[in-house]
């Protein structure tokens, strides 16, 4: 536990980590002015009404929950890859090494709290987007309709969105654990997710069920895909994605524990 | 105990793709007793820092055996490191931290309280920059800093890679004095250093690493008189004339600078100015040759490279 809590410290130090957050907190709030000083369009009073029903969707997959995690699982990605890419490049390792030479144990404690944190920030942050809407709402908006099984439904999003975040952040820091260095880590994230991800919906869109993105996009709203080529459900796709997890944290727990820790 | 770190037939290759392998460490053999500072000494890439590396767990060795603290590593880390601080070359810490945070932070691991972090600042005399970012500290200062994060588990052994880099001059002879005080409290102190002076000064033993080999090791005392010619230093105003003499008596002389370089034991010196004076020529100054540690180093580094 005490590993665990000193991991995250750690983590929390790391400028790149503030900055991401700050980021976030910047673009929640240019949100929340753009939102408050919008007026409705007479053509489309209905979608750019300030209501809180049709900005999140939590059921549906749509509105703003989607915007906000996509911008998290960005934020995770990166996070989660400099945390591991950093400490390689400044010799940290070894430090921390020379304390705690269970290397398994810190490897999974380091997983662990890059988990932990990109979850609870994940969640922080989707809690202050969805307040920046609050001023646009009271003045020129509405929260009618909502109700207790509608809250309720947010609420499992943004857990949800939250921990797509973090099983991001994982991946992240465990691809840049095996590559010893955040460049490359985001490198390769990005041309996954950019060119084979797309390359594989262009060119066999019945394996897309097998896809990060198609999967994700089926968790965080809990709701199976519209107009794909491929049938899941959303439990498959939590699974496909754990499996993802379990294996790329099985390789990089195996890898660090197998490599010399030579230099920085 | 008798000796805190054993390594026998220690062995480092690194593989490389479509080459063969580079050899760090050929079949090393160490044994460093408790108590005292120990120098560990060779040339750059002569495999120290992969010795310490190998013998903290942080490389795995191709074969050989090594053991700290009478337990083997890396098998045993988990109940030796505990009772090892170590500086692994340059020391790394949290930038975006203070010294102190640092500090605190590597205590909480071994459940070390905020009172002896305080200690070992002060000791490395750190305490009034404790607050300060670890980004904006020198190198001399993070080298202190990497000091007092080894001294924070109060181990019974010390391992340093070269600990003195980057500091001034005061600071090197302030490590100089801890380093000593460390070694005399009962700890072992296992310092590998290019600075050959500060070692001489420091250190009770040396061995000396060449192309991964122990070429050299023992007391500093015992190393420096086995492989110091005995031999005297004279000074005289006709230096040719005065080793024409010598030689005429059958002693082996060369002029060293300005002063002749006389093969005989420091015992038998009146021997010479007893020679010298009765010929009309007066010593102007006459000193037993000492070798140092840096003459010896080359010497028995060079040795080694002219053999392979």
């Amino acid at each position: 536990m005490t590993l665990l809590l000193v991991e995250m410290r750690r983590a929390v130090h790391r400028r790149l980590v503030r900055w991401m957050i700050a980021a976030d907190l910047v673009f929640c709030a240019a949100m929340g002015v753009i939102a408050f000083l919008s007026r409705v369009d007479p053509a489309y009073p209905r979608d750019h009404a300030a209501i809180l029903l049709n900005w999140w969707q939590p059921a549906g997959g749509g509105g703003l929950i989607v915007i906000g995690t996509s911008v998290l699982v960005i934020g995770a990605a990166i996070c989660g890859a400099s945390v591991a890419g950093a400490e390689w490049k400044a010799g940290t390792i070894t430090t921390v090494l020379t304390w705690s030479p269970g290397r398994v144990r810190l490897h999974l404690t380091r997983t662990a709290s890059a988990a932990i944190l990109s979850f609870v920030i994940g969640v922080v942050l989707l809690i202050v987007f969805m307040a920046a809407a609050v001023p646009a709402m009271l003045t020129h908006g509405s929260t009618s309709g909502t109700d207790a099984g509608w809250w309720w439904a947010l609420t499992m999003a943004v857990v949800r969105s939250a921990g797509m975040a973090a099983l991001v952040a994982v991946l992240a820091f465990n691809i840049a654990t095996l590559g010893r260095n955040t460049a490359a880590a985001l490198v390769a994230i990005a041309a996954w997710a950019l060119f084979v991800e797309n390359l594989v919906r262009g060119l066999r869109p019945g394996l897309a069920r097998y896809l990060v993105g198609e999967n994700v996009a089926m968790v965080v709203p809990w709701h199976p895909l519209d107009d794909v080529e491929f049938k899941s459900t959303p439990t498959a796709a939590l699974v496909t994605l754990l499996v993802y997890l379990a294996i790329v944290v099985g390789i990089a727990t195996w890898s660090f524990q197998r490599r010399d820790v030579a230099g920085s | 105990m008798g000796n805190v770190i054993e390594i026998e037939g220690l062995r480092k290759e690194y593989r490389r793709l479509r080459r063969p392998p580079t050899v760090a460490i050929a079949g090393l053999d160490l044994a460093v007793p408790e108590g005292g500072v120990f120098g560990f000494l060779g040339p750059n890439g002569s495999g120290k820092t992969t010795t310490i590396r190998c013998m903290l767990g942080l490389v795995r060795a191709t074969s050989g055996t090594t053991s700290v603290l009478g337990q083997p590593t890396p098998a045993a880390l988990r109940s030796v490191l505990p009772q090892v601080g170590a500086i692994v070359e340059t020391p790394a810490l949290f930038p975006t931290m203070t010294g102190q945070e640092n500090l605190r932070l590597l205590g909480a691991i071994d459940r070390i309280g905020p009172s002896r972090v305080a200690d070992v600042l002060e000791v490395v005399g750190l305490t009034d920059r404790a607050g300060e970012k670890v980004g904006k500290y020198s190198l001399g200062m993070r080298q202190r800093l990497g000091l007092a994060a080894a001294l924070l588990k109060d181990p019974a052994l010390l391992v340093l890679d070269e600990p003195a880099n980057g500091l001034d001059p005061a600071g090197i002879r302030e490590i100089r004095e801890l380093l000593v005080k460390l070694g005399a409290e009962g700890r072992t102190v296992f310092v590998s250093s290019h600075l050959l002076a500060e070692v001489e000064q420091t250190c009770d033993r040396v061995a000396i690493l060449d192309r991964g080999r122990c070429i050299l090791e023992g007391r500093v005392e015992d190393v420096l008189a086995r492989s110091a010619r005995p031999s005297v230093l004279v000074g005289l105003d006709d230096l040719d004339a005065g080793a024409r003499l010598l030689a005429a008596d059958g002693l082996a002389v060369e002029q060293a600078d300005s002063l002749l370089r006389v093969a005989i034991d420091r015992g038998e010196a009146a021997r010479v100015t007893k020679l010298l004076a009765d010929h009309g020529h007066y010593v102007t100054e006459l000193r037993p040759e000492s070798v140092s540690l840096e003459d010896l180093f080359l010497t028995v580094t060079a040795h080694s490279n002219e053999a392979i």
